[in-house]
């Protein structure tokens, strides 16, 4: 059973959601070689390359076309063809992202004169960094498939696949990578953004080339997390097949697609992989009791809420509480098929904010809260501890490291789970 | 990056590390006032990016997060309602409104509101016209700030203070508490640290100071000029970096105030023979700072007097050097810092927390010059200062990246 609380409040308070362009540099990114270039003022782009500084904790190259009052009367377009001309002559990238903002959005610049790079469209009132992520992987391939001679790409189907990460940690990526080498699989990752954690003295280095993103229409089958099916569906068109699951967090979602790796590829999951399993479980098993019973409140992007979800219940905690700050159908439905499967009772809100889950668990106090940094409001006043996941965590060290993702990710959480708890634990 | 000592334009494709005119006025001017709710008037991207944009910085975010059909029809009467229920919910001691790009574009009369909603609730509701777009950075954000609260301020009742100053410009809180604890020292009461643990009460109360005083003239000069000009109170631009410059400081601040500048200087003596010592560690390294404008300037003869030399300075908007024979550029990006850096190799990088991952990218000992958790103005602060910059060359860790694993 749930309950729904979706207020359309014309106030928002601490709401956990980006804008479009954070997804879409985060993707780029994730390019060797790429380089985002938001057209607007330059607030924006040094915004989202200061935020992701401070999360990666390595230098973030994000471009701007800089416009201001006098410029766009001037007219934005020239403005935004100069803008890729300077970048092309500073660092000869091999592919430009330009992405738009409100205010190009807003005034009804005419990007369309753009021709040799890719544009995504990006106003930040209309989407999240959810959909900025997906969209620039699809506007790549399309772009990239568009201008290349396909005939130099278009082979049989190889025995590889196409993974689309959606917004997620260079340590989910690792995950990912890790598992898919165990079971001899051969995989592109739209995108490799495992190139936001390099050692010291390497510069930016991506898996994922161009020729790379070409080569994924040869795969045989793209695999999509949750509600960014977009690039898959685009793929299908190559006759690519497509795989949409839940994210792989918890063990049974990890389970789940590893299995449908294994049935596409003809690839068995091997001993090594198993043992990976069963190393995470002795793990599990051990800070079960930790857990057990422990209420839980979860916030954050509508799939990885609901795989975290899935995640909790597998530990035996009680899900009280979980929050999106979008409208979401699928958030809703999924959670109520969630609850009745598992016959728990859960509040759950959507376009929603913090400040309305810290009213709420004032009433409804809970054990340990899950989310990103920004939860560190409510766990500080409340004195609830905070597993921090996902994006973005300014506060501490190393997080952009650890994974949510792959059976890693579930030993990870459990194990910092319980040792957020032990001190209460062990009395 | 062009070597010019004043501000230029950005091009277009620059790697900034300029922030727009939102910017200045939300995070750098406004964000430090207690006891305020800081509306952003915006799609969620402007008020969620400036949210804590400081590492040191806590607050709340709150914003109209407007949607498409919002910026189709307008968003004035979600302003208005946001107003309401922040100021119901809250209880804040005003309400400062910031329009972003795509509110200013769209022409969201925010002036009216502001003044609506003042009228409903008898809540000081002040209105910020600071879209990005507006102006070449985030200086005329300061800008925009300094006169929207400016008009805040009324000089109707104004009864001065004897020996009483404002202390004006970008400082972090622990550098205007060692600040205020110095001036009181001397016998001068600080009525307001603007921006820095300001409220609303001790804006209001600026007004009744003798003297104002300015750190950063890039930030809020303005703001010293305007109350010159309106009501007469003079403004001295004064540097508290570095034992000399505090000492120089305070001296001349005592030309206008009733101010025992000797004693104190005479007290802290013990500092400057503690530094003094440091300077063998420190002796001919070379230093490369890279600030907004002013803060580089700052750093300049602290280091000197750590024996230091600053081999290179280059900053966001422009500054004006007379007596500097280093290298200076503006507006540099990214991508040319990492070049400057490679070319100078420096034994020090002195930024902010922008710059902070190329220097460790690089593998150059990094110092962060806005001190966040540390102050470094006035005497107590140049001590904090040069146990710092010891500190990092006493790390070790920075001399493992060169290794040589050969048998
Ligand atoms: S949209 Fe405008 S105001 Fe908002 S961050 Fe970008 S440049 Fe600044």
């Amino acid at each position: 059973m749930i309950s729904v609380y979706s207020e359309n409040s014309p106030l928002k308070v601490n709401p956990p959601k980006m804008c479009q362009i954070a997804g879409v540099a985060l993707a780029t990114l994730g390019i060797d070689r790429a380089i985002p270039l938001i057209h607007g003022s330059q607030g924006c782009a040094n915004f989202v390359k200061h935020l992701m500084s401070r999360h990666f904790k390595e230098p973030i190259e994000v471009a701007t076309t800089a416009l201001n009052e006098k410029l766009i009367a001037a007219g934005g377009e020239k403005r935004l063809l100069e803008a890729i001309e300077n970048v092309r002559n500073r660092i000869n990238p091999d592919l430009i992202v330009v992405a738009t903002t409100c205010l190009t959005e807003t005034i009804g610049d005419n990007v369309g004169v753009v021709r040799d790079c890719i544009v995504v469209r990006t106003p930040s009132y209309a989407g999240t960094h959810v959909n900025g992520f997906e969209n620039t992987v699809l506007e790549v391939l399309k772009f990239l498939i568009k201008n290349s001679n396909l005939r130099d790409y278009e082979f049989e189907k190889e025995e590889k696949i196409n993974v689309v990460t959606g917004f997620v940690n260079p340590g989910d990526v690792r995950e990912l990578k890790r598992l898919l080498s165990h079971m001899n699989t051969e995989y592109i990752m739209l995108t490799d953004i495992t190139s936001l954690d390099m050692p010291i003295m390497k510069k930016r280095k991506s898996e994922t080339t161009i020729t790379r993103v070409l080569e994924s229409i040869n795969a045989k089958a793209t695999f999509t997390f949750g509600e960014g099916i977009s690039s898959g569906k685009f793929l299908e068109s190559f006759g690519v097949m497509h795989r949409n699951l839940k994210f792989p967090i918890g063990i049974e979602n990890t389970d789940k697609f590893l299995l449908e790796v294994s049935r596409i590829t003809g690839n068995e999951i091997s001993d090594r992989v198993v043992e990976s399993r069963m190393y995470a479980l002795d793990g599990l098993i051990d800070v079960s009791h930790v857990l057990r019973r422990k209420k839980v409140a979860i916030f954050g992007d509508v799939e990885k809420v609901i795989a975290l979800t899935d995640f909790a219940l597998e530990m035996g905690m009680k899900v009280k509480a979980v929050l999106t700050a979008v409208k979401s159908v699928r958030f809703v439905e999924e959670m109520k098929y969630i609850a009745e499967k598992n016959k728990v009772k859960i509040a759950v809100f959507e376009n929603s904010d913090l400040y309305t889950l810290h009213k709420f668990l004032k009433d409804n106090p809970v054990d340990v809260l899950i989310g990103d940094y920004r939860g560190r409001y409510i766990a500080e006043k409340e004195k609830i501890p905070l597993l921090r996941v996902g994006f973005p965590i300014c506060d501490r060290f190393g997080y952009h490291r650890k994974p949510m993702i792959g059976y890693s990710g579930v030993l990870r959480m459990a194990e910092e789970i319980a040792n957020l708890l032990a001190g209460k634990h062990f009395g | 990056m062009e070597s010019l000592e004043r501000c230029i334009e950005t091009r277009a494709g620059d790697f900034t590390e300029r922030g727009c005119s939102f910017l200045g006025c939300r995070v750098v001017v406004c964000g430090q006032i207690n006891n305020v709710v800081h509306l952003v008037h915006s799609p969620i991207g402007c008020a969620y990016y400036s949210w804590d944009y400081r590492m040191d910085a806590r607050g709340y975010c709150f914003t109209t997060d407007m949607d498409e059909m919002d910026i189709v029809f307008g968003g004035e009467e979600k302003l208005l309602k946001a107003i309401l229920k922040a100021i119901d919910e809250f209880n804040p001691d005003a309400v400062f409104v910031y329009e972003t790009c795509s509110t200013g574009i769209i022409g969201d009369d925010i002036q009216a509101i502001a003044k609506k909603a003042y009228e409903l609730t008898n809540v000081p509701v002040i209105a910020f016209q600071c879209a990005g777009f507006r102006g070449r950075s985030q200086n005329f954000g300061h800008k925009i700030a300094c006169t929207s609260i400016f008009r805040f301020i009324n000089n109707e009742n104004r009864k001065p203070i004897p020996n009483s100053v404002n202390l004006i410009g970008d400082f972090n809180k622990k550098d205007s508490k060692i600040l205020e604890k110095l001036l009181n020292e001397v016998g001068i009461r600080v009525l307001c640290t603007f921006t820095a643990n300001a409220t609303i009460e001790k804006i209001r109360n600026m007004v009744n100071a003798e003297l104002n005083l300015v750190m950063c003239s890039k930030s809020s000069a303005f703001l010293a000029e305007l109350m010159e000009e309106s009501f007469g109170i003079p403004y001295l631009e004064v540097n508290f970096f570095g034992f000399e410059n505090c000492c120089n400081s305070l001296y001349r601040i005592s030309e206008y105030l009733d101010a025992n500048v000797e004693r104190v200087v005479e007290d802290a003596s013990w500092i400057k023979m503690v530094t003094d010592k440091y300077r063998e560690k420190l002796e001919g390294k070379r230093v490369f700072i890279c600030h907004g404008a002013q803060r580089a300037v700052y750093w300049i003869k602290p280091f000197e007097e750590l024996g230091m030399k600053v081999a290179g300075i280059a900053t966001h908007f422009g500054i004006e050097l007379s007596d500097f024979d280093g290298l200076v550029v503006d507006n540099i990006s990214s991508d040319e810092l990492e070049e400057l850096i490679a070319k100078l190799s420096p034994d020090l990088i002195v930024s902010d927390d922008k710059v902070r991952h190329i220097a460790h990218k690089m593998a150059v000992p990094f110092f962060n010059g806005r001190g966040q958790n540390t102050g470094y103005a006035g005497f107590e602060g140049f001590l904090n200062f040069a146990k710092d910059v010891v500190g990092i060359f006493d790390q070790k860790i920075w001399r493992l990246t060169r290794y040589d694993f050969s048998l």
